[in-house]
């Protein structure tokens, strides 16, 4: 009995299931428990519809970047956006509101320019993946480009046609 | 403009976690009393890896395992078939050899990170990046046995991806923070709990070890010996530091 | 507290939020059970890999049900992750499967699925001058965008005509040149982080790096097309 089922182990077709069995048990006992959102989280969020109400009644342009407006100037040391983040750093907030001339001319002529990424560097997104968490962009872009070179390399050298 | 007005009240947010000094240097608890005191840090605004005397001996031996790594040459191995009176050598093509060398000194550099990153997010994407340069290792071998193991492990990887970043999730909501210095000093509760155990089945999972795993067996049949020595040292490394966090987050 | 502050950035999370998160984890337990099930019932291994992508729905469900900017901004590494990992098992797949069948003596050659394109005239008509065109204006941008729309330059080289002048090797080392364009990007950022003062040469650093990366990566795809298909 015991050796059948150590046989059974050993066929490596099993170890997905077996992994995908654990993860299921897990999860349905952690129904039971009373999940709830820490209030004080960094990085918040204006709650939804909250900037595009503001913008549509023209008080300030900068609400035209709905839902991303997070204050500030580009590049401008004393008028720093708003950013919530872990540790301090006298370079953070200075990209918020930066945006290329085509977005400028976007912003101005719409409210609805956050809806889109069109030629759009800048903004909270980048501040957080570029500046205040730069090394996980770092490292997502390194595990992109290992998995690039191991699928060309096998194309190239195994599976592609020579 | 009205930004200007905005900019007053920054005062509100300067809570304890924005202090880098207070946090590193003073209060950390947990970190210190499991690692020892840290020697340094590498500031990267929000992502601080750190040096403890523990995670410098390992650092210390995962540079020195991937140098002899990087310098040596793949194996002979020789082959004797029954009914036949030569003996046949056999070795990886020098291409294929360059490429896992290639992926073995990735795999190390990624080791180093899972060992001094003091950022749970950061944790497991370099425990993912330790996986996938693990199976680069493998990719290039011409057996079905070797690849059909390898597959279940690539298999197993992207599962396991669930439990790793749905754990860092969880952590983040329940506590509203992924640094490990602030992690260090907050008591533990079920919700954490949960996120611990889904990081741990998510590190088992992406560092290829589990004491069932038949796929690494199969796969250590491979030849081009040394490099594969690696897989069992990412094992060795992810394992250590999986329960060293574990331990933090308690 | 200022309205207006509250607007922009509120002190602590919107009570929208809160009350969405329970919802939100539930529903995302579920699609993850739903997901595992399928792998462990199915029966062919390429089944497997499609479960899988409601497994990672699942991952991401998670993280953006915490519902800030900073998860907003932790989907990308993950959406990244298992793109990156779907990639390698992919192509391991068929490493394999190829494998297995030159072992049984057949020419796997023969038994490659048949991709058939759309026959678009425009694309055989076009004046290859347009992919110079757009792989400058690529440079010009810089960037990601700028990466990409040089990529859309080098495949519309690539599709129009015959190849001239750029031999298998070629490319191959092309692959590599992206490395060290990678390398350079990432030097961009560490100097951003070592000498925020330097700020400009680091942009145009990271800018130079990613642009030649991508623009590489999507000329690669475009090699593969015409190397295994159009003959």
């Amino acid at each position: 009995m015991i050796g059948r089922l150590f046989n059974k182990l050993a066929n490596p077709d099993q170890v997905p299931k077996i992994f995908a069995f654990v993860i299921i048990v897990v999860l349905l006992f952690s129904l039971t428990l009373s999940f709830e959102l820490n209030q004080n989280q960094l990085y918040p969020k204006p709650a939804p519809q909250v900037q595009i109400e503001l913008a549509k009644k023209n008080i300030d342009i900068s609400y035209n970047l709905a839902p991303y407006n997070r204050g500030g100037l580009p590049l401008d040391p004393n008028n720093k956006g708003i950013v919530k983040s872990q540790y301090y750093t006298p370079y953070e907030g200075w990209i918020t509101a930066y945006l290329t001339p085509f977005s400028e001319w976007l912003r101005d002529i719409s409210y609805h320019l956050g809806t889109t990424i069109v030629a759009h560097p800048g903004g909270i997104l980048d501040e957080i993946l570029y500046y205040t968490r730069g090394l996980d962009t770092i490292l997502e872009s390194t595990i992109l480009f290992a998995a690039f070179t191991i699928a060309s390399w096998v194309i190239l050298n195994r599976t592609g046609k020579k | 403009m009205e930004e200007r007005n905005l900019t007053i009240d920054l005062d509100l947010f300067d809570n304890i976690y924005r202090n880098l000094s207070v946090i590193w240097c003073i209060k950390m608890n947990d970190i210190v009393d499991i690692n020892g005191l840290i020697i340094g840090h590498f500031p990267f605004v929000d992502i601080v890896p750190y040096i403890t005397p523990f995670s410098l001996a390992l650092v210390a031996t995962i540079v020195t395992f991937t140098v002899f790594l990087a310098i040596s040459n793949p194996e002979y191995r020789s082959i004797t078939r029954f009914k036949e009176d030569v003996v046949r050598k056999e070795t990886v093509e020098k291409k294929e050899a360059r490429f896992r060398r290639f992926m073995t000194i990735l795999c190390g550099v990624a080791l180093i990170g899972v060992v001094t990153t003091g950022d749970i997010f950061n944790f497991a994407l370099f425990v993912s990046l330790t996986g996938i340069s693990n199976i680069g290792i493998f990719a290039g071998i011409k057996d079905t046995h070797v690849l059909d193991a390898a597959f279940q492990y690539g298999l197993v990887l992207m599962i396991c991806s669930l439990p790793l970043f749905g754990g860092v999730a969880l952590i983040l909501a329940n506590t509203g923070t992924l640094s490990l210095g602030v992690l260090g000093n907050l008591p533990s509760n079920q919700i954490i709990n949960v996120g611990r155990t889904l990081l741990l089945i998510g590190a088992v999972g992406e560092g290829a070890l589990a004491p069932f795993f038949a796929t690494k067996v199969e796969m250590i049949r491979a030849k081009g010996a040394p490099f594969i020595n690696m897989m069992h040292l990412s094992s060795l490394m992810v394992f250590t530091r999986i329960i060293e966090l574990l331990l933090i987050l308690g | 507290m200022d309205p207006m502050i509250d607007a922009v950035v509120p002190a602590v999370v919107p009570q929208i939020f809160i009350n969405m998160y329970p919802v939100a984890i539930i529903i995302a337990i579920i699609t993850a059970v739903t997901g595992l099930l399928g792998i462990i019932l199915a029966k062919s291994d390429f089944q497997k890999i499609l479960l899988i992508q409601v497994v990672t729905y699942a991952m991401l469900l998670i993280v953006a049900a915490v519902g800030t900017d900073l998860a907003e901004a932790l989907i990308l590494p993950g959406l990244v992750v298992s793109l990156a990992e779907i990639l390698v098992v992919s192509e391991i797949l068929i490493s394999r499967e190829v494998t297995r069948r030159s072992e049984k003596g057949e020419d796997p050659r023969k038994l490659k699925l048949k991709f058939n394109p759309i026959k678009m005239e425009v694309i055989k008509t076009a004046l290859p001058v347009t992919s110079v065109v757009t792989v400058l204006y690529g440079a010009i941008l810089t960037g990601f965008t700028g990466g990409a729309v040089a990529g859309a330059g080098i495949l519309i080289y690539l599709f129009v005509g015959k190849l001239r002048g750029f031999s298998h090797n070629f490319w191959e080392e092309m692959v590599g040149i992206s490395g060290v364009a990678w390398v350079l990007w990432l030097l961009g950022f560490l100097l951003y982080f070592l000498n925020p003062q330097l700020w400009l040469v680091a942009l145009f650093m990271s800018g130079g790096g990613i642009v030649i990366k991508v623009a590489l990566k999507l000329g690669l795809l475009g090699m593969l097309g015409r190397e295994e298909f159009n003959n």
